[in-house]
């Protein structure tokens, strides 16, 4: 399973024709078989304004073409560029993903996700089968490293931005930290 | 065809050790796998941005770029990684997609690079554009004002560089809105007069032409002259 993730610099005057936008690109890749994953945005306090993170799920590496192709010059491109006008641009990586463990039953909720990006070399496998997403960059974003987008309550990301949570483990190797919002009609709450 | 574009920014004095060490640790293995090629080793020793080398890799497709990616991260490329860690203080790995009326698209056309040699120095520019308009603009007005005048060129034999690609950067690998152009300079007092001539375009005349009307599709770009490794090394 990939993730096609692209960090969005969207236009502030902009953002509701962005996410609409985004609905009907989602529905427009459909049929290729790109499943939407998430629609996060920045969590205020913590990176710039009007900063959208969103992630795609693709089978496999044949799949991943299809789409890129489809995006670039195929029959995604003029949803694409309706997209473009409503964002100054974008960032996108592709993510494999190495294991994914669902939230446990009494996690927050409401709740923000984090994802945390370890370089490589530096351990970041050992994450593998802990709660949420565990993935590796491939393309684009950090190449070769993990990053590891898990479900917080608004406390435990208090405690994570000001050093407060225990860091000893793989975790406390994370170079960068995003604290993500779910929009209410992102498939990942 | 896809082709893998890996920047390496090199350690001040390290280029050369770096080089030596992607032929000897990294080319001759990664070749070794079906449908996938590395094809040239693109270098800049001095510059705005110090030292650096483009690896450029043709991938048959996607599948063959998740091989590749799962033999680099892996066990199997952990040497390579430490020996580019110590050399390098950043990297950057993305995928080219060729325009459809640009070469690069069928994997057949690979042997036109790979048979290519150089007498002696090569030269390489590479130009990264922004446009601020439509993409699919952007691409058309690259095809009608610089790829078909520049074969007009080629036939009548007076073409200075060698158009090798014309790319956007993949979905998932990258900036958005970017392009590339990857060309050969052919003659060094082309390039001199390039690098030493006012920019002053006639408006009416390729390639003036296509530089001023550029300006209404983007003003933001980076060139970049490297020097390519000899095919005889590569192979």
């Amino acid at each position: 399973m990939l993730v096609v993730q692209e960090v969005h610099r969207v236009k502030g005057a902009s953002v509701e024709e962005f996410e609409s936008t985004t609905q009907q690109f989602w529905k427009a890749a459909a049929p290729l078989g790109v499943t939407p994953a998430w629609f996060f945005e920045v969590s205020h306090g913590t990176g710039p304004s009007y900063c959208v993170t969103t992630g795609l799920r693709l089978a496999d590496w044949s799949a991943w073409e299809d789409y890129a192709r489809s995006v670039a010059y195929g029959e995604l491109s003029a949803v694409t560029e309706e997209l473009d006008a409503t964002r100054y641009d974008t960032e996108s990586s592709v993510l494999e993903v190495l294991s994914e463990v669902p939230p446990a039953a009494d996690a927050a909720s409401p709740g923000l996700w984090v994802q945390r990006f370890i370089p490589p070399d530096a351990g970041g496998q050992t994450a593998i089968g802990q709660p949420g997403l565990v993935m590796r960059g491939c393309v684009g974003g950090s190449p070769d490293g993990i990053s590891i987008l898990s479900k917080e309550s608004p406390a435990a990301v208090l405690d994570i931005l000001t050093g407060e949570s225990d860091t000893s483990d793989v975790l406390g190797k994370a170079e960068s930290t995003w604290v993500l919002r779910p929009s209410s009609w992102s498939p990942l709450q | 065809m896809i082709l893998l574009h890996e920047t390496f920014q090199i350690v001040h004095g390290g280029l050369d050790e770096f080089e030596e060490a992607y032929w000897n640790e990294v080319a001759p293995k990664v070749r070794a796998i079906d449908g996938i090629e590395p094809l040239w080793f693109l270098r800049q020793r001095t510059g705005i941005e110090g030292e650096f080398a483009i690896a450029l890799t043709a991938l048959r497709s996607g599948e063959d770029l998740g091989t590749y990616t799962r033999w680099i991260s892996g066990s199997e490329g952990a040497a390579w990684r430490a020996r580019s860690q110590g050399l390098t203080h950043a990297f950057q790995r993305k995928v080219l997609l060729a325009a459809p009326w640009s070469p690069f698209n069928e994997w057949d056309e690979l042997a036109t690079a790979l048979e290519s040699r150089g007498n002696g120095r090569r030269i390489f520019m590479e130009d990264t554009g922004w446009p601020y308009v439509s993409v699919a603009d952007y691409v058309d007005f690259q095809r009608r004002e610089y790829w078909e005048p520049l074969q007009k060129w080629a036939s009548s034999g007076a073409a200075v560089v060698k158009l090798w690609g014309f790319f956007l950067v993949a979905p998932g690998s990258g900036h958005r809105p970017e392009a590339i152009f990857l060309q050969e300079v052919m003659s060094d007092s082309a390039l001199e007069r390039l690098i030493g001539e006012p920019e002053v375009y006639d408006p009416d005349t390729f390639p003036g032409s296509y530089m001023v009307q550029g300006l209404t599709y983007r003003d933001q770009w980076r060139s970049r002259l490297m020097e390519a490794e000899l095919q005889s090394k590569v192979r």
